[in-house]
């Protein structure tokens, strides 16, 4: 088929002919059928387009665009917590990385630990998110203190900017996988940052997270929270598929 | 959209504004969601695109010039950004093809429309050229010279890409009965 035609046809639907191409185009339309026909399918095509409705970003989307960039505030309450500005390049764009890596563990549905599915090596998705400061010891609303041979340290919740803040400082003498059950009709996982630069990743599978701890590292897991009172994470604790121990933080949300 | 006022709103960010980029973040979050979700077909890698696009954009604002609008601008950071991902796909098929189709939140799936869902994979079937301005034109409501400029290529490409695409969604949506 010629172009012209198809061109005013295109050029119609986009409002971008004139008065004589419009005329020219009728002419056309007229004596051709098939013509017709291919107009009135992408005039069908143009109104679908208009039919689709935009979709709402993510619930957590604005808060982890604006935690990660965040301008330097004054370092009062909760918000000097969250990562200084300007940050270095590598760690925000590594993170971001790191954040989409987490998020394809997510959909892959990956759960549950030493179940030796192919798909839980997740070598490679390791990042850093972005960095932190502490709140300090006023910040904390509760915390699980840890002290056995595998592992010490300490699990302690913040909140702020509407998450629930997890902060992560543990030192394992062994391989430990940290199995964190939450549920997710109250919390969303939505992302973590580390304070130092070990390699590492969280696996997220709807209402499970799941660490692999090696040595000393510390880190923070955010989530968003629809609840109101108090929420609970069950922290289980697995080494060479034997739980060492188990512990439930229980996170009030109204100071 | 005023572009007076948000062409203050990128000085005052230049100048270390915070507030002003938290108000181009609000008014740009879901257009830029949506415009990585239709390219991309995916709901959470079109957060990822999202956030990493804002935070280029953030970082960059000394280098952005005010002769263009910045809608315009922050497109091309978030189209870029989704071609990149694409990319990554691409070199990662598998890991691609066991995620795509069954990772939608709740909340989409309850939005997801027939015709929104039957739309994305028509558009996720046709070259990233094509999807790109079909993207930029339909759900975006870009001009072809608005096109031309985000992409950086004539009018009368942008014309000629949109015209393929338009014809290939057609044949693809007339074989699924939508039209």
């Amino acid at each position: 088929m010629n172009e012209k035609p198809l061109e005013l046809i295109h050029g119609e639907i986009d409002g971008r002919i004139s008065a004589t191409e419009r005329e020219e185009l009728r002419a056309l339309l007229d004596a051709d059928p098939k013509l017709r026909e291919i107009r009135s399918e992408l005039q069908k095509l143009a109104e679908s387009f208009e039919k689709v409705q935009p979709l709402d970003p993510p619930a957590g989307l604005r808060a982890r665009i604006l935690t990660a960039i965040r301008p330097p505030e004054k370092p009062a309450g909760l918000a000097g917590w969250f990562p200084a500005w300007p940050m270095p390049t590598a760690l925000r764009y590594g993170g971001a990385v790191a954040f989409g890596a987490a998020a394809a563990v997510v959909a892959l549905q990956l759960g549950g630990v030493g179940q030796g599915t192919p798909g839980m090596d997740v070598t490679g998705l390791a990042g850093t998110m972005a960095r932190y400061q502490e709140p300090g010891p006023a910040g904390d609303i509760s915390a699980i203190q840890l002290n056995l041979n595998e592992l010490h340290g300490t699990i302690t919740s913040h909140l702020g900017e509407g998450l629930v803040i997890l902060d992560i400082d543990l030192t394992t003498t062994r391989p430990v996988a940290i199995v964190a059950d939450y549920d997710s009709g109250r919390l969303r996982f939505s992302g973590y940052a580390q304070t130092d630069d070990s390699a590492m990743s969280v696996t997220n599978n709807d209402h499970q997270i799941i660490v692999n701890h090696e040595g000393p590292q510390h880190y923070a897991v955010f989530f968003e929270g629809d609840a109101k009172d108090s929420v609970e994470i069950n922290f289980r604790f697995v080494a060479d598929g034997q739980q060492l121990h188990e512990e439930t933080l229980k996170i009030p949300l109204v100071n | 959209m005023d572009t007076d006022n948000e062409l203050e709103l990128v000085r005052r960010c230049q100048k270390g504004d915070g507030h002003a980029f938290e108000v181009l973040v609000g008014r740009y979050e879901k257009p830029i969601f949506n415009v990585a979700f239709r390219m991309l077909g995916n709901y959470d890698d079109a957060a990822d695109v999202a956030q990493v696009a804002f935070m280029k954009a953030f970082e960059n604002l000394a280098r952005y010039n005010p002769a263009y609008k910045f809608y315009s601008w922050i497109y091309r950071i978030a189209i870029n950004e989704a071609i990149d991902q694409l990319n990554r796909r691409k070199r990662n098929t598998e890991l691609d093809e066991a995620r795509l189709p069954d990772w939608h939140t709740p909340e989409q799936a309850v939005r997801d429309t027939q015709l929104s869902a039957v739309m994305q994979e028509a558009l996720m079937d046709v070259k990233t050229d094509y999807r790109t301005v079909i993207v930029l034109k339909h759900f975006m409501d870009c001009s072809y010279e608005e096109i031309s400029g985000i992409l950086d290529i004539p009018v009368k490409t942008v014309k000629s890409r949109l015209f393929t695409a338009r014809q290939l969604l057609k044949d693809r949506l007339a074989d699924t009965g939508l039209l």
